[in-house]
């Protein structure tokens, strides 16, 4: 057992870390952040990346001491990261309908978020499933899902939110 | 849940050395297969030497050669052009942005899969792994030992430092492919392609084929004729299949050599130094 400080949704903090412990644990259990849902618990699923320095995560895969000293951001401290961004997502996903039960949600608007940043440009909806190729959704709702990114991407475009959410980003790294 | 280990971090390569010489365990470098592999219950290793507070030295050029750590991220592969298309093709080639952002080169060799991205990469190059023993002799690994490079049981047996290829030519053309199969997040085949444009409008092909469950691996190399078609490019294919004796396909034979022949065709099509 070892303290690490790290930074959730830009609250800096001190906690105790086992050393077999995931990032996944030390958020869910130490931080109480419910919006890192496991489901796999290996790698395969998604449905717990989150950001670290500005880079998406499985956060099953990564050791918990290894995120020492770094930021880390759940789907909750997007709005902190581009609010207008977060937001359209947000907009997009449930105009779109793009969830049945829910649980990889936090996993595909991270990934979505990450992704959008990356493009830099208006997606197809093929295009944007491609985006979210590594999430499983067990409810089998892709069609939605790459639909509510395809027009997130289509309104970041037209509102020149892309420029914002870059800088954020780069601020975050 | 990860099974209980021993984290040590070394804070350099000589450090990393010295605590696996007298610890034992394994390199946890970007740890995406091995934690997943612990995850599973796989792999029980008593020590993880982690590597991840060393940072990965620069691309080195020198002597008609290109050096790159072995720490090196697969998704900041794509940021130096220093690395050949072929690698960056293959790095992409890799998972999802999630796992690409912490999964290393070296990580990639360590799977020892007859589909694996960096080693088919680096067989179609020419390239070679370098690496140390735990006594401390530096080794290199080529060709089909590149293949081989998994450990066995729960202790590295290799502290691999870097990969290096010649220098391609600026107009090669290159290729990675892979064709998946429903529900395994192993590619079925993969396929490495490099073409060498010659001054006659033909092509020397330099072409790294593996095929899972046994299947083994292959590195084939023909002269292209400018004006081969399609079934003499097929033939040309069946040839060096046959000469490199790696693979074997049984059944998949013809469907194996159509894929080969299609990425070959496809990858000359492309403009040069794609």
């Amino acid at each position: 057992m070892s303290q690490i400080e790290i930074t959730v949704n830009g609250v800096r903090a001190a906690v105790e870390c086992p050393e077999d412990w995931t990032l996944a644990e030390v958020l869910r259990e130490t931080f109480d952040r419910i919006d890192v849902n496991v489901a796999c618990g290996h790698g395969v699923c998604g449905s717990c990346t989150v950001i670290v320095d500005g880079k998406p995560v499985r956060s099953c895969l990564e050791l918990g001491q290894r995120a020492a000293g770094r930021s880390v951001t759940t789907v909750s401290g997007l709005v902190d990261l581009d609010l207008e961004t977060a937001q359209v997502l947000r907009t997009c996903f449930v105009e779109e309908n793009a969830f049945q039960c829910g649980f990889c949600t936090p996993g595909m608007v991270v990934t979505a978020f990450c992704g959008l940043l990356r493009e830099k440009r208006r997606l197809a909806p093929a295009e944007a499933r491609e985006m979210v190729n590594g999430n499983l959704c067990r409810c089998t709702g892709y069609t939605a899902i790459a639909r509510a990114i395809a027009r997130a991407s289509d309104a970041l475009d037209a509102g020149g939110a892309r420029d914002r959410m870059t800088k954020a980003m780069e601020e975050e790294q | 849940m990860l099974p209980r280990f021993r984290r040590v971090v070394p804070h350099s390569s000589e450090e990393a050395l010295v605590c696996w010489r007298e610890l034992g365990g394994m390199f946890c470098a970007g740890g995406q297969a091995l934690l997943m592999e612990m995850a599973l219950g796989r792999r029980v290793p008593d020590v993880l030497v982690d590597l991840s507070e060393l940072e990965p030295a620069d691309v080195a050029a020198r002597d008609g050669l290109v050096m790159v750590d072995s720490l090196s991220t697969l998704d900041s592969l794509e940021l130096r052009p220093e690395v050949p298309p072929l690698l960056r093709a293959a790095a992409r080639s890799v998972g999802f942005a999630s796992i690409r952002s912490r999964a290393t080169i070296v990580g990639n060799l360590c799977h020892g899969l007859p589909t694996g991205e960096m080693s088919l990469a680096l067989v179609a190059l020419q390239g070679a792994v370098h690496g140390v023993l735990p006594d401390g002799t530096a080794t290199t690994k080529t060709e089909d030992s590149i293949f081989s490079l998994r450990p066995v049981g729960d202790r590295s047996e290799l502290f691999i430092r870097s990969v290096s290829w010649p220098r391609p030519d600026a107009s090669t053309n290159a290729d990675f492919y892979e064709v998946g199969e429903q529900g395994s997040w192993q590619p079925a085949l993969s396929v490495a392609t490099m073409l060498t444009p010659l001054p006659d409008g033909a092509a020397t092909v330099s072409a790294a084929v593996g095929l899972r469950d046994g299947g083994g691996t292959a590195h084939l190399e023909f002269a292209l004729p400018a004006d081969a078609r399609a079934g003499h490019l097929r033939e040309l294919v069946v040839g060096a299949i046959r000469v490199a004796d790696g693979l074997d396909c049984g059944r998949l034979s013809d469907w194996v050599t159509d894929v080969v022949s299609a990425r070959v065709a496809e990858t000359r099509a492309r403009p040069g130094g794609t």
